[in-house]
């Protein structure tokens, strides 16, 4: 420390700190630098010299004085000099060009576009010089910025500058006339007009705009410079956004009446995309949202109903398989809203439009009702022609499904929003047809039995898939299964199924679509099958091992269906028939052997089975032999083995026992065989009536059967076949007449009644207590799955269970209520 | 072995800051040339530009330094900007060698530092400045340096000012004594620099008022163990106190509560 003592003592340096700064003249030299710089001669300036100037004044305390001159340097020169630059390009005919559009003919038009780039070529010059100088001042104001403005909390200079340029240039009044809008409302005429140029198909210099967009992006409504307040969006952008909906607005009306929607839509996406490129090149992308939303709105929003509705629509490219259209008619919507509603309205309006058609086509198909009991044959044809009118009901069904999701796919990039519309119309029209769970089931039975010969595993496949995808649509499935089963029965019982292993695939997609419940009896049926092929075959070795081999034994094919299972009764008789059907079948001895043969034979595998011939739904080969007639062979006897029902096999048998010419008349045969008028009746007719297989003569010879009418046996049966086989008056699986429906109804009315009570016994059970609408809520919602219950219906069972004390009501309960009577 | 990363980047950092220092006293590729008075220069735009804010501006090519490549300054002192660009290029100065002594000189680069704008040399000097100002504030550099501190750098400087005040608060009875003839260098400067005095007088102030607030008196009740702390002044005639413990009401002026003055010992139970 003693060593530094001795250093010299500087005083301190009178220079700067305590001399005496004239405020005056070092403002003069930085004011006639400014002037210079503003002029553009500022090369010959020193830096040095200007920053320390202003820093002294700084020092000195004099900050604000220094900061005060330099804005009032700033607005003298932009008020007077600038002003009067941009001023000068703004002559009278411009201005009223742009505000009264009307005057524009194309060559005054030329002339205010000319005009107007120029005023925005000046003015794009003065910002730029206004800031490259402020950015000078401000290098040279740089300790006054750093020192007086950050601890008086003043805007930089640069700031104050910008603001003075809004006021004194931007928001000043052409000729100081306030009656036009100032600068700032020119500009935007100007930019406005040159976009309506190029929207209109012009070229203009979008540079020239976007350095001026640019300007008003950098300057501020006030001197809070907060985002919300930039000039661009408080001045320029509100307008702009208004007249583009205006222009979009008439360009939506013209395109309406003069394009058709395929053009409209790729109108519309130009558009878009036009504005969007507009936004980035000409002026900025911050706008890029909302001027979106405008054309949407103007041109989709506002317009999609009308442009889907129009004669050019949806409709139309539907049906001509515009897909690229609806492509554009999907892009669009979807980008104003993403449930696209009026597209889904307009296709689900179409799909049941269409789909109503097909209902009604196959109701003309099947008009003609089946005339109960008059002549079979024409009746026949009818309900063969409703059947392939049902058939064609699935098909087209089917083709419209696959239109749609073709369309789906290929135009609505598998939208989820709009399957869940085209599945519902679908369904929905669908299930308006009130035959369509039978068609569905007849559908299925036609490609068993005829469809699929000759096709490969994989068109099989797709087959099998349409059927359970239309099955999914199907609301009544348990109608459905009824006629399933139906048909499946007679397909298994006539071995007229061409392929079980099809069969059991159809089930298993069942299985797997509906669930076990649905396809447990399907099952069951396929099972019994089994079985009794292995009963035909042990029934046989069982008699061979009895060695009581009689070689004119009846050989015997059975099959053992499980009553429950199958659909018995409906193919049996109709109620009328109730009576006799009591009455047990006679067979005649031989038959009568085998049959308590096989009896016994059943009972020792299976005791304490019941088992009922059913003689409607059997076949049996019987071989006759035809008297002697003269042929070209010679005269020899003639033997042609029959294919008949069990009945017809009776019938026949009846007549071996009678000498030759004899006849017995219909009261007769029922009498010694029991077999249920109206079974009897069919019977005889294709034995009688039906002229290739008239094994039988009949007198008086007509097509109706009578009590009285005589039957004989028809020695002069002729045939080019050995075998001939007698087909029972519509043994097929076809559609049904009107009392075979009202039968399947109250079939199915009687088990869904009994699905509902056991669903509202099971739910009660659970929650012992539930008030009326609870219990009918929940009990739709469990069977909804199988059909749509009626409320009506559920209604009558809760009372039915009610008196049968399952269920008691609640007494002095707000709402009517239920109790569970365990 | 693979090489250690961190020492190796350490070695590379420091062979980068010796090729810098090297380049100040070599004179080699310069590009720019600095003049104050007869002194020359020579240096580097990419280093000064990269410290100084000020050499940026000057650089960049508007004005007639940017073209030219030659910055003249004015009113420094040599001494303090040869430190100055020293610093630039070593991040370090000695303050021992200059003709100027330190608590003086190092003002002098604080100043400098705020006019060139060169990031944390101001800091720097003001640390350096620290270790001398104690020892000496009986001296008139000491007096000098407070002159030039508040007439040459930025009222928002408060590191600076606070080194200097702290010393003059340890100092002042003796500094601001009667006798005018002591320290006639600080008290003429006093009275000159008034935004100085100002601020001394201000922490003399709140001095007092900590002084004041930590007095604390016992409850007059008898046999009452209570103190508390208050806040009371000379002239206050009247001063109230309701006793949290005996509940005792007391009512006197200042003059009368000195007699139940106490020492404060950590114990305070109430404030009044």
């Amino acid at each position: 420390m003693a060593t530094r003592g001795t250093r010299k003592i500087r005083p301190p340096r009178r220079g700067l700190n305590n001399g005496e700064m004239d405020f005056e003249q070092t403002w003069a030299i930085l004011a006639s630098a400014f002037t210079q710089i503003h002029e553009k001669q500022a090369s010959k300036l020193s830096y040095e010299e200007l920053y320390r100037n202003a820093y002294k004044i700084v020092l000195k305390k004099k900050g604000d004085e220094l900061y005060l001159r330099v804005a009032e340097f700033e607005r003298d020169w932009l008020g007077s000099e600038i002003q009067r630059r941009i001023h000068k390009e703004l002559p009278p005919q411009l201005m009223n060009a742009l505000q009264g559009r009307s005057s524009a003919g194309s060559a005054g038009d030329n002339q205010v576009r000319k005009q107007g780039e120029r005023f925005l070529r000046q003015l794009k010059l003065a910002w730029e010089d206004h800031q490259t100088c402020m950015s000078m001042l401000t290098d040279v104001l740089m300790y006054m910025d750093r020192v007086y403005c950050t601890d008086t909390r003043r805007p930089s200079i640069f700031t104050t500058a910008m603001s003075l340029f809004r006021d004194c240039i931007l928001r000043s009044h052409v000729r100081g006339d306030d009656s036009w809008p100032d600068i700032c409302g020119t500009l935007n005429h100007v930019i406005l007009d040159q976009i309506r140029m190029e929207r209109d198909g012009d070229f203009i210099d979008k540079h020239l705009i976007k350095v001026n967009v640019y300007m008003l992006e950098g300057l501020y409504d006030s001197h809070h410079e907060v985002e919300e307040e930039k000039l661009y969006l408080t001045s320029f952008e509100y307008e702009f956004l208004a007249s583009s909906a205006e222009f979009y607005r008439a360009l939506g009306d013209r395109l309406l009446k003069e394009s058709d929607a395929g053009q409209y839509c790729r109108e519309t996406r130009n558009r878009i995309d036009e504005e969007n490129d507009r936004c980035r090149s000409t002026l900025s992308e911050s706008t890029t949202p909302k001027i979106q939303k405008v054309v949407e709105d103007e041109l989709i929003r506002y317009r999609m109903k009308d442009l889907i509705e129009s004669e050019s629509g949806v409709r139309f490219m539907i049906t001509n398989e515009r897909h690229d259209d609806l492509a554009l008619v999907f892009d669009l919507e979807a980008r104003v809203d993403p449930r696209k509603p009026e597209l889904t309205k307009a296709l689900q309006k179409i799909i049941l439009e269409m789909g109503t058609n097909l209902n009604d086509a196959a109701q003309v198909g099947a008009a003609a009702e089946v005339p109960e009991d008059k002549a079979k044959a024409p009746a026949d044809r009818l309900v063969n022609q409703q059947t392939v009118a049902a058939l064609k009901w699935v098909e087209d069904v089917l083709e419209l499904k696959d239109k749609f999701d073709a369309i789906w796919k290929q135009s609505f990039q598998s939208d989820q929003t709009i399957h869940t519309a085209i599945m519902r119309s679908t369904a929905e029209f669908i299930n308006s047809h009130p035959r369509c769970a039978e068609y569905m089931s007849l559908f299925i039975d036609d490609n068993m039995k005829k469809g699929i010969k000759g096709k490969t595993e994989l068109e099989i496949e797709v087959l099998l898939d349409k059927a359970i995808v239309l099955l999914r649509y199907v609301q009544e499935k348990d109608v459905f299964e009824l006629y399933y089963k139906k048909h499946l029965g007679k397909r298994l019982l006539m071995g007229r199924s061409l392929s079980i292993d099809v069969e059991k695939q159809m089930i298993s997609r069942m299985k797997m679509e509906l669930g076990n419940n649905f396809t447990a009896k399907l099952e069951g049926m396929f099972k019994d099958m089994t079985l009794s092929e292995e009963l035909t075959a042990g029934y046989k070795g069982y008699v061979a091992r009895l060695g009581d081999a009689d070689p004119r034994r009846i050989d015997l094919a059975i099959n053992v269906l499980t009553s429950m299972t199958w659909p018995v009764e409906t193919t049996n008789s109709a109620p009328d028939d109730a009576r006799e059907s009591r009455l047990k079948t006679i067979y005649p001895p031989a038959v009568e052997r085998i049959r308590q043969g096989f009896e016994n034979y059943y009972k020792e595998k299976y005791s304490g089975r019941m088992l009922d011939w059913k003689g409607n739904m059997g076949t049996a080969d019987v071989k006759v032999t035809f008297p002697k007639v003269p042929s070209k062979d010679g005269f020899k006897e003639r033997r042609h083995e029959l294919n008949v029902s069990t009945y017809a096999m009776l019938i026949l048998l009846l007549f071996n026992d009678l000498p030759s010419g004899a006849s017995l008349s219909l009261e007769e045969i029922q009498a010694r065989t029991n077999i249920p008028t109206n079974e009897l009746v069919r019977n005889l007719q294709s034995l009688a009536v039906a002229p290739k297989t008239r094994i039988l003569l009949k007198e008086p010879m007509s097509k109706d059967i009578k009590d009285t009418d005589k039957f004989f046996f028809n020695e002069g049966f002729m045939s080019k076949f050995l075998k001939v086989k007698i087909g029972i008056v519509s043994a097929g699986n076809r559609i049904e007449n009107d009392r075979e429906r009202v039968e399947t109804e109250k079939k199915n009315n009687d088990s869904r009644g009994y699905a509902i009570e056991a669903a509202v016994v099971r739910i009660m059970k659970q929650r012992k207590e539930l008030s009326h609408q609870q219990l009918v809520t929940e009990t739709i919602t469990q069977l909804n799955s199988q059909f749509k219950p009626d409320v009506n219906m559920i209604k009558k069972r809760i009372e039915s269970l009610i008196e049968r004390e399952y269920l008691e009501r609640i007494e002095d309960s707000p709402s009517s209520s239920y109790r569970y009577l365990a | 072995m693979a090489p250690n990363y961190e020492s190796t980047r350490a070695d590379g950092i420091a062979t980068l800051l010796t090729g810098i220092s090297g380049l100040l006293k070599s004179e080699k590729f310069t590009d720019l040339e600095v003049r104050l008075g007869d002194r020359v220069w020579n240096v580097h735009k990419s280093i000064v530009c990269a410290r100084s804010e000020f050499f940026v501006k000057a650089c960049n090519g508007e004005f007639r330094e940017g073209k030219e490549g030659i910055v003249e300054l004015h009113d420094d002192e040599p001494d303090v900007i040869d430190k100055m660009f020293h610093y630039m290029y070593n991040n370090e100065y000695d303050d021992a060698d200059t003709e100027t002594v330190p608590v003086l000189f190092n003002v002098r680069i604080v100043a400098a530092a705020e006019k060139y704008f060169v990031d944390h040399l101001a800091l720097l000097a003001v640390s350096k400045l620290d270790y001398y100002v104690e020892d000496s504030w009986a001296t008139r550099p000491f007096a000098d340096g407070i002159e030039e501190t508040y007439t040459t750098t930025a009222d928002t400087d408060r590191q600076l000012r606070d080194a200097f005040l702290e010393v003059v608060d340890r100092h002042a009875d003796e500094l601001f004594d009667k006798d005018s003839t002591r320290y006639p260098h600080f008290q003429a400067m006093a009275a000159k620099t008034v935004s100085f005095s100002m601020e001394v007088a201000a922490r003399l102030a709140k001095a007092e008022g900590i002084r004041r607030s930590r007095v604390t008196y016992r409850c007059p009740g008898a046999n009452c163990p209570m103190v508390f702390r208050s806040t009371m002044k000379e002239a206050d005639t009247s001063v109230v106190r309701k006793c949290g413990k005996c509940g005792l009401d007391s009512n006197y002026s200042w003059d009368k509560w000195q007699q139940f003055r106490t020492i404060f010992d950590g114990t305070v139970i109430e404030t009044a």
